[in-house]
């Protein structure tokens, strides 16, 4: 299967969530200006934009009642496993990412009204990537294909 | 017509490409490291890179810059090289990016245009007799980006406008963006009058009031040379030799200056007062070892307007 570049896994991933009626939220791209909005995953105490150890998912998206944090790359990435493990078993760090998604509006602008023990309970890790699929437990997978969609999501398994 | 999108990435390439149906069979290619590009490309990119090149055949027809950030005060010099070069070698240009929006972290709040770019992008385009745009992206009710698609419309008009008018710079849409530009310019400086003068960091005095009170200035070779420029504007950057090691947004606030006081022509000579970098803690020689004028490093934009640098311990007249 070919390796795509991180734009074109980016591009695509979008692509697909988009197709299978996810909502994009929030995401900045490996490169460039994406006219999503960007958004930091903070470390609690640390509150300034490009504070240390702050995060900045390639993109966030909601289907109205589970959220995902993507990570997009060329291929299946150890690391980015373990990064977003980190991150989603952080409650402090995922009701500061509530509560700046909810500050800044950007659920209420998409339609999207949940609490934050909704979002708590529905939000899970995603790697998009090319190449061979590697699944993961608890983790969705998002196969691109090329730039304009084609691919699929893979459900997480247990 | 046979369109190629040059690009820095493939989501502002996209992005761009979406903007007209006129587009739909462009190709996409990116922009290669200096010196691998064919040759229009690597000219434009030879102060720095742009986010996107349009070009019909070899002729480079349109170049775009797009970003999520405000030029808020000195930060306005941030990615003006590459739309100098652009506008020097007379390609219409547009800078896409919020004239207002809000900051967060923080120190959150809402950042506002420094509007000095308006006026140096009217200056350009007169100048260099071509259209430089600033293209606001537009924020909602609480200074958030719009992102639903309708930031867009006011490029999508621009781009699609300029294509089928056979790339009239005068078309419509470029006109309107033009008076839309000078409109945002009055309204804001009604509000700021401070932006109609010149920031602290630049002084603006007398050619031989400076060479008498800028020791080694007036022994300095060829100086005299600039002394046919009545006034002299110079701009004051307090960086110290650890922190010396950069461009932005120094180098391209230099074209701001320049542009707005001191530039009355398209070439770097036409001048009516001189341009001075003034670097008062940092010593010559030291200044040359982390910023040489290496053409095949980014640190070569530091001499690509100024008439002189006035170091710590002496001078280097760069250009008459």
């Amino acid at each position: 299967m070919a390796i795509l570049s991180e734009d074109e896994v980016y591009l695509g991933s979008k692509a697909i969530l988009r197709r299978n009626g996810w909502i994009l939220v929030a995401g900045q791209p490996p490169d460039g200006c994406d006219s999503l909005p960007v958004v930091e995953i903070k470390l609690p105490g640390r509150q300034g934009i490009g504070s240390g150890g702050a995060y900045k998912p390639d993109l966030i998206v909601s289907d109205g009642n589970k959220t995902l944090i993507v990570e997009c790359k060329p291929r299946h990435s150890a690391s980015d496993v373990e990064k977003l493990k980190n991150i989603i078993g952080d409650d402090k760090r995922i009701s500061l990412l509530y509560k700046e998604l909810v500050q800044r509006r950007l659920l209420a602008r998409r339609g999207i009204s949940i609490s934050e023990e909704e979002f708590r309970r529905n939000i899970f890790c995603a790697l998009a990537h090319s190449g061979e699929p590697t699944a993961v437990p608890n983790f969705y997978m998002i196969l691109v294909k090329d730039r304009f969609g084609e691919g699929e999501i893979l459900p997480p398994f247990s | 017509m046979s369109h190629t999108i040059y690009c820095d990435n493939l989501i502002e390439a996209s992005w761009f490409q979406a903007l007209s149906p006129c587009l739909n069979g462009a190709a996409i290619k990116k922009i290669a490291q200096r010196g691998e590009n064919p040759p229009v490309i690597n000219e434009l990119v030879r102060y720095d890179r742009p986010d996107i090149i349009l070009l019909d055949a070899e002729r480079p027809i349109l170049v775009v810059e797009k970003t999520q950030e405000v030029p808020t005060g000195h930060n306005v010099g941030q990615r003006i090289a590459r739309l100098v070069r652009s506008a020097e070698m007379q390609v219409p240009t547009i800078k896409f990016f919020p004239f207002d929006a809000m900051k967060h972290g923080e120190y959150a709040g809402v950042c506002n245009l420094n509007i000095r770019i308006l006026k140096v992008f009217e200056n350009m385009s007169r100048i260099h007799g071509v259209p430089i745009l600033a293209v606001n992206w537009r924020c909602d009710k609480y200074s958030e980006l719009l992102d639903d698609g309708t930031e867009d419309e006011q490029m999508r008009e621009i781009v699609s406008d300029y294509i089928r008018s056979g790339y009239n710079p005068a078309c419509d849409a470029i006109v309107n963006a033009q008076k839309a530009m000078q409109r945002e310019y009055e309204i804001r400086l009604r509000k700021r009058k401070s932006y109609g003068i010149a920031p602290p960091s630049v002084e603006k005095t007398e050619t031989s009031a400076l060479l008498k009170k800028t020791e080694g200035l007036a022994r300095s070779s060829g100086i005299e040379a600039l002394l046919k420029r009545k006034e002299s504007v110079v701009y004051h950057i307090a960086m110290t030799p650890d922190k010396c090691r950069r461009e932005d947004p120094y180098t391209g606030t230099q074209f701001i200056y320049d542009y707005l006081w001191c530039r009355n022509g398209p070439n770097v000579e036409d001048k009516e007062r001189n341009l001075f970098l003034h670097f008062p803690e940092i010593e010559q020689s030291y200044w040359m070892s982390r910023n040489p004028d290496d053409p095949t490093r980014k640190s070569s934009n530091w001499y690509l307007t100024a008439n002189a640098m006035i170091f710590a311990d002496s001078v280097l007249l760069i250009r008459e």
